[in-house]
């Protein structure tokens, strides 16, 4: 008996090892929870037809297609960086990258040896070279090492917009198709106007912006307008999508009315949501992590000597009930003491982080930071005026963009520390490339990404901040 | 009505634990991913129920193994999965692990679908014989007898990979379930 049991334990522990490596491939819990709650879903086996229309034909294809795939990727891969692609025409403004990365992040693809049982499949397209003067404007994660960006190159015929896609954490980029629209802040693009991009897995993604909004069922392959008026933010939580968006089409002037609507991942069905309080507003910011949502409604400070106040709005049961917070920012005295919110990022633990900018513009900003959307929030002071972006891996350890990229810590002192310069940030005058909110953003507490103000080089923490690496796009 | 939110985050918290069962079910990272998903899509209209079990996780595990089992997904590869195979062999403990990792591979790949279920569930996941009978639809008097042949054709396997032999021989499964 105590053989049996003595042979019962190495069983037990060889199984064990076998099984310890096994980690998903990128993006697997999500691509369960897409392809079960995806519309087709209402037959079981409807999800799993998108899955399998990346996986298998790599599972199954015959040896030489898989030879020459690998070859492509591989040369793809020794390639990043060099030659010339995309779709042509000058950078034109760039988008805001109005929250943080918010998709969930997962174990890394297994590195478990033998390729052949534990390589994750090649994503799709294959991709080729990045073009020739890239820079990019917005980033997007699904696990730590699988992300894309969008952007655009120098090209002959616009639109120019370029999309290039990483699987290893953003040390090499390949090109990847990219909707034929132009990238740009503004609401009057003949193809329509994106500036932000969001992949819910590795098939199903989303390039958006104030009148226009595309999404992709198979990787980026292909890309399709959906109707609406775009997105002025759109994130992705637990297999459907939320996103704001004006009420009127083609963009409108300050004084838009904005609605909230749902999708599940990868449906063009979108519903309305209802979010009462919603006021009308210049500009809408939509945030997320898990189950909290929160949405800015800014107005137009530049002119006007009416209040230009914001409006937040919160949720802590993914959009279920609302509550309006107002205008958070506390006020100073006196006629030319107002303060607005200027943007809102969420933490990937659902802190909420907002910058506070006198309408002035002279002084300093605040930073607000509270432990959920609905707390109490507490001020970090002393932030450059010039601030144009912020972001937060928790209530106290936030995030500020002006002449170059500070941090915040409460436990660690008052004072906001540089963490990383940006040379670049002093010739767009602290903004992003083309004069747009320079993207930073975190995946979880401990891996973020910041874009340099030219757009040209694209730097990860992997240590919440503290240390940077750059990748610089040729 | 589905609580999506609900479903999401048994996805998020268990897929890692249940593919690896899968992996040693089918052999196969890929084919056991494929097989957690096709899980997860055949159960996610009915999770309301699923949500409401006394042990969910059982009840998808469950599920899982019939599906195994329905579809008999083939061992695509036999290769192991190390990531840098020991050298030297002097150190005792991993030698032997290597070896009853090996062995054990070779095991499973001769076994028939429910054996090869009833032994993982057994000494992977850990379930009572009562609990294996109810997922793989036998009498626990059968899981205990799968069981007993199983071990008996791995302890024949380590004696021979234990003792040097020019002329190794394969040694076959003794039965077991179908």
């Amino acid at each position: 008996m105590s053989n049996d049991n003595d042979l019962g334990a190495r069983l037990r522990a060889a199984l064990g090892a076998q099984a310890q490596p096994v980690t998903g491939s990128a993006g697997l819990e999500d691509r369960i929870i897409a392809a079960a709650m995806a519309p087709a879903a209402g037959s079981p086996r409807g999800g799993l037809v998108s899955w399998r229309r990346w996986v298998l034909p790599v599972a199954s294809a015959a040896a030489v297609i898989v030879l020459v795939a690998a070859g492509l990727i591989t040369a793809n891969l020794l390639s990043s960086d060099n030659g010339s692609g995309g779709n042509g025409a000058p950078p034109v403004a760039s988008g805001p990258s109005s929250s943080v990365t918010t998709s969930a992040s997962h174990p890394s693809p297994s590195a478990t040896g033998s390729a052949s049982p534990t390589a994750p499949a090649p994503l799709q397209p294959a991709g080729g070279p990045v073009p020739d003067g890239f820079h990019a404007v917005d980033l997007t994660w699904i696990t730590p090492d699988v992300g894309w960006a969008l952007g655009a190159a120098p090209c002959q015929h616009a639109p120019c917009t370029s999309m290039v896609r990483t699987t290893d954490g953003g040390k090499t980029w390949v090109g990847v198709p990219a909707p034929t629209a132009e990238l740009s802040q503004s609401d009057s693009c003949t193809t329509g106007c994106v500036s932000s991009i969001r992949f819910a897995n590795a098939e199903v993604g989303y390039v958006f912006g104030h009148t226009a909004l595309y999404l992709t069922t198979d990787g980026g392959a292909h890309w399709n307008k959906q109707d609406g008026n775009g997105a002025d933010g759109l994130e992705i939580s637990d297999g459907n999508v939320l996103r704001i968006e004006a009420t009127q089409p083609g963009g409108c002037p300050p004084g838009c009315a904005y609605q909230l609507q749902r999708a599940k991942v990868g449906s063009g069905d979108w519903q309305d949501v209802s979010a009462p309080g919603l006021p009308t507003g210049a500009g809408a910011q939509l945030v997320r992590a898990g189950a909290d949502v929160a949405i800015l409604i800014t107005q137009h400070v530049a002119g006007g000597a009416g209040k230009a106040t914001s409006t937040l709005l919160v949720s802590t049961d993914d959009g279920a009930n609302w509550t309006s917070r107002g205008e958070v920012c506390p006020q100073a005295s006196g006629q030319q003491g107002e303060v607005d919110s200027a943007q809102v990022a969420m933490g990937p633990d659902g802190s909420l982080a907002v910058l506070c900018v006198p309408r002035t513009g002279t002084g300093t900003a605040t930073v607000l930071a509270a432990a959920d959307p609905n707390g109490a929030f507490t001020p970090a002071s002393g932030a450059k005026v010039s601030t144009t972006a912020i972001g937060a891996t928790s209530a106290t350890s936030l995030f500020a963009v002006s002449d170059a990229v500070y941090r915040w810590q409460g436990s660690a002192g008052p004072a906001w520390q540089r963490v990383l310069a940006d040379p670049t940030l002093a010739a767009s005058g602290s903004t992003g490339a083309s004069g747009a909110r320079p993207y930073l953003g975190f995946e979880n507490a401990s891996t973020g990404r910041y874009i340099s103000g030219d757009g040209h080089t694209i730097y990860t923490t992997t240590d919440g901040g503290a240390h940077w690496s750059a990748h610089a796009f040729k | 009505m589905i609580d999506n939110s609900d479903f999401a985050a048994f996805v998020r918290t268990n897929t890692t634990t249940l593919l690896r069962s899968a992996y040693l079910l089918t052999g196969s990272q890929q084919a056991g991913e494929e097989l957690v998903q096709d899980t997860f899509v055949r159960l996610y209209p009915r999770w309301s129920r699923v949500s409401s079990a006394d042990a969910p996780m059982a009840y998808v595990r469950k599920s899982l193994t019939n599906n195994f089992l329905n579809h008999r997904r083939a061992r695509v590869s036999s290769e192991l999965p190390f990531a840098d195979p020991p050298v030297g062999g002097h150190e005792p403990d991993i030698a032997r692990s290597v070896t009853d990792r090996d062995l054990v591979s070779q095991l499973l790949d001769s076994l028939p679908p429910k054996s090869r279920a009833v032994l993982v569930l057994r000494f992977y996941d850990d379930l009572s014989d009562t609990d294996i009978a109810k997922a793989v639809g036998c009498r626990p008097g059968t899981v205990r007898s799968t069981v007993s042949r199983a071990l008996a054709s791995l302890r024949e396997r380590l004696a021979q990979a234990d003792a040097p032999s020019d002329t190794p021989t394969e040694p076959q499964p003794k039965g077991g379930l179908r």
